[in-house]
């Protein structure tokens, strides 16, 4: 009984990981985690002035994208 | 999956050069800071120690692969099952990885990891940056990967299974995915410079120049060529043309949602947006029901092909966040998502495949699908998925900007072209499992079918196939089954690899009352592709072009002039808007005789691409393994330029443009009122015309091609001739100044244990350091 509480404790465990890491795999690979790189990024850059806060920095980055278009192929 | 990257060095400027202990690939370190590369002694004996456990593993994958190319190529008898294409493939990517990349890695490309990557010195939160070996991945393949590797293999199955399946596990390994790795190293080490740049920069004035408008001719032709695709499998198809249309409505309320509602939530708009998109599939079959409804979503091939100009104008003119961002998420998130389901769809279900290994079209050229013989025209049929030219421009200029290490180019570079290889297996399974009889009746033009039931059941008999089949009761089960009204020269590929995709996933899922889902899923899936390479393309060629008329009005160089970036984008969308129109209007089929200059295009733009980095291996000495670019080369360029001349010179008019367009020009002089499959005045006129336009890009790209080829050769002679003198100017060397690293990532998928140990002790010296202040303008 005590035995079977605990295996589906860990089993429930297991599976909550094994779906964080997809969700950030899924994430990553949609680039859904540009901004959390942006604060890293400007963090090691060592900048006085604050970073830019998430809507300012999506804006900036669709702005320059306007003006460096990205191909996809075939 | 954190991205383990240390402090952007500031760039540039102010970092001496570095002399004494960085200029070899050693250990030394600044201060306490760990090395950035792994000892070359620790890394070699990785390599060579072999312990009885890995000599198995690869014992077991050559065994497993050579089981699998058995039952493919060798034995006979009963129906070969799809699960064999699955392991031939897989053992013999992974020998080729392991063991093939990692020989051109030792001796042609030698990496450096003490060397700082542009994503290192060049890091800007934007283009540079150091991005995670393994999403990293994702991104090349989701940016490699297209409609392309799914059309062509379904094309090339006329010729049977084998052909196709030997081109594109031996093209990727020896060709595709060596060119994708090399010109992704070498544009990495000139900071993510272009392969037109490299042109300019390694070939000179005539040879770059020729580069860059050979690239800006075949992007017009392959972005003409994949609308087709998708005039054709949408053309008197309303649940088609209404989902897909949907899909504007929902990438702008995606685009709106992330800008105005919740900013950055990119996952959860992504998961709205998939939800919306399979609605829309749904709603596209009470569309189909309804007659009223069904009438209104009824195009004409014309206006579908209007709708996409007028499209492809409007989206790229668009801001980027609107349209092309949201889109390009649901494109992303169907691609992974699909191209697993179906992987996981085939191993589960294993179907039969109804194809002959060679059928007789292997050996003649009158083939339905398409004209020309096996040699050259099934080599330029498949290009993506075997090799594919186009991926030069996102291995340069896009990707080298993120790599985070010399070392995992191989990974990304080499690996992402195998899955891509892997995708155009897949599509040529779904291609070979559906019957044979259906495949030729979907296939083969109007001109040859009437369109009509009769007249392809009619047709494919009169094929004298063995064992294949067309009855109209068939075909019209099929068109019904799948919530079609006809599936009948529904060309271009598209419509077949979805019929052969609903036969494999209804069996998963759903059954066959899933068929029309899964059949306008799939049409759905392609469309989406499609419709984001054409209006990214778009954009890129538009830039091109801009850039080259601002060497003569410099104007034009200025990318906030608005009327500049409109009159640049017409023009564009005018090039491969009239190709568009044309294919759809062909009195001889459109996609059969356009297809072959797709492939013979994105080939060309492989053989430049390989003749830059045949320059630039010389230029660094490396004349012992030149013939590791040397091999691919020569072959894409006899395929080629043979193709081209036949294209060219051909006097069979289904292969030669000329032949053709002389034969109705004669026609016409005669007096003819109807000639071949032409039934009126007006169609000879088109044909003449159209042959015209055909034959003259031929000789446009071929004559581009053998330039920049000829060119390479020189430069490489040049060098060889040099020798001896790495000063001498023809050995001069265009990789932008070393500047060592300050930051360590393994090299592929899993870390080895001295990788390991490698970034714990920098993760180690993190926490000791932790946010180094240095002085920047970020």
């Amino acid at each position: 009984m005590g035995d079977a509480t605990l295996l589906r404790q860990e089993l429930r465990h297991l599976l909550r990981r094994v779906a964080d890491a997809l969700g950030r795999a899924g994430r990553s690979v949609l680039t859904a985690d540009k901004y959390e790189h942006y604060l890293k990024y400007h963090a090691s850059t060592g900048c006085e002035h604050p970073p830019m806060t998430e809507a300012e920095f999506w804006r900036d980055y669709h702005a320059w994208q306007d003006d460096n278009p990205q191909g996809r192929c075939c | 999956m954190s991205t383990s990257y240390g402090p952007p060095s500031p760039g540039g400027a102010g970092e001496p050069t570095p002399a004494g202990p960085f200029t070899g690939t050693t250990t030394a370190t600044a201060g306490d800071r760990p090395p950035a590369a792994l000892d070359p002694e620790v890394l070699e004996r990785e390599d060579r120690r072999w312990t009885p456990g890995k000599i198995a593993l690869w014992v077991a994958i050559a065994l497993v692969g050579a089981l699998g190319w058995f039952m493919l190529a060798i034995a006979r008898g009963e129906a070969v099952n799809a699960i064999w294409f699955v392991f031939a493939a897989v053992a013999t990517y992974l020998i080729a990885y392991r063991f093939y990349s990692k020989f051109i890695e030792n001796r042609l490309v030698r990496p450096d990891d003490t060397r700082a990557t542009p994503a290192e010195y060049k890091a800007n939160g934007k283009d540079f940056m150091p991005t995670d070996r393994r999403v990293l991945y994702g991104h090349h393949f989701a940016a490699i990967a297209g409609a392309g590797p799914l059309v062509g293999p379904v094309l090339a199955a006329q010729m049977g299974y084998l052909p196709g399946t030997i081109w594109i596990i031996v093209g990727v390994i020896l060709a595709g995915a060596v060119q994708d790795y090399l010109v992704l190293f070498f544009s990495m080490r000139r900071g993510g410079r272009s392969l037109g740049q490299m042109a300019r920069e390694d070939l000179g004035v005539v040879g770059g120049t020729a580069a860059i408008v050979a690239t800006l001719a075949i992007m017009i032709i392959i972005t003409a060529i994949l609308a087709l695709v998708v005039v054709n499998a949408l053309g008197e198809s309303p649940w088609g043309v209404f989902s897909v249309a949907m899909t504007i409505p929902i990438a702008l309320f995606m685009g709106v949602y992330l800008r105005y509602l919740r900013p950055g939530k990119v996952m959860e708009v992504s998961v709205i947006g998939f939800a919306l998109l399979m609605l829309a599939i749904i709603a596209g079959g009470w569309v189909a029901e309804n007659a009223a409804w069904a009438e209104v979503f009824t195009l004409e091939r014309t206006t579908i092909a209007w709708g996409i100009i007028i499209y492809g104008f409007v989206a790229a003119i668009l801001p980027v966040w609107l349209l092309l961002a949201p889109r390009d998420y649901l494109s992303t998130f169907m691609k992974i998502g699909v191209i697993g389901l179906l992987a996981i769809a085939i191993v589960v279900v294993r179907p039969e495949v109804t194809a002959p290994a060679v059928d007789v079209f292997a050996s003649r050229s009158d083939g339905p699908v398409f004209p020309g013989s096996l040699f050259p025209f099934l080599f330029v049929t498949i290009a993506c998925g075997a090799l594919s030219g186009f991926h030069a421009l996102i291995s340069s200029g896009t990707t080298p900007k993120l790599l985070e290490k010399e070392r995992q180019a191989r990974f990304i570079g080499y690996g992402g072209m195998l899955m891509e290889s892997f995708v155009a297996i897949m599509a040529l399974v779904a291609a070979v499992t559906i019957d044979r009889g259906l495949y030729f009746a979907m296939n083969s033009s109007a001109a040859v079918t009437q369109g009509t039931v009769e007249g392809a059941a009619a047709f494919v008999n009169s094929l004298g196939l063995t064992g294949v089949n067309a009855d109209p009761a068939m075909l019209q089960a099929t068109a019904e089954a799948v919530g079609e009204e006809s599936v009948v020269s529904r060309t271009g590929g598209a419509p077949t690899l979805a019929v052969g995709l609903a036969n494999i996933l209804a069996q998963l899922f759903g059954g066959g009352g899933m068929m029309s889902f899964w059949y306008h899923f799939a049409i759905m899936f392609e469309a989406l592709f499609i419709l984001t390479a054409v209006d990214a393309g778009t954009r890129v060629a538009r830039f091109m072009l801009s850039d080259s008329l601002g060497n003569v009005f410099p104007k034009f160089k200025d990318t906030s002039w608005r009327v500049g970036a409109w009159l640049t984008t017409a023009i564009m969308v005018a090039g491969w808007g009239a190709i568009l129109y044309m294919g759809v209007t062909d009195p001889l089929g459109g996609i059969n005789t356009l297809f072959p200059l797709f492939g013979i295009a994105n080939q060309l733009l492989a053989a430049i691409a390989l003749a830059v980095c045949l320059t630039i291996a010389a230029k660094r000495g490396s004349f012992q393994y030149l013939w590791i670019i040397a091999l691919p080369l020569a072959f894409v360029t006899v395929i080629t330029v043979y193709g081209s001349i036949l294209k060219i010179f051909s006097p069979v008019p289904a292969v030669g443009y000329w032949a053709q367009n002389s034969a109705f020009r004669a026609a016409k002089a005669s007096g003819a009122e109807t000639f071949g499959t032409a039934r009126t005045p007006e169609a000879i006129d088109a044909v003449i015309r159209n042959t015209f336009i055909q034959g003259s890009l031929s000789i446009l790209f071929v004559v581009l091609a053998v330039i920049v080829i000829v060119t390479a050769l020189l430069r490489t002679a040049q060098a060889f001739a040099h020798r001896g003198d790495p000063e001498h100017p023809s050995r001069h060397d265009t990789e932008d100044p070393y500047r060592p690293a300050e930051m360590y990532a393994p090299a592929g998928l899993v870390a080895s244990p001295p990788e390991k140990e490698l970034q714990r002790q920098w993760a180690e010296y993190h926490r000791a350091h932790p946010r180094p202040r240095r002085h920047s303008h970020g």
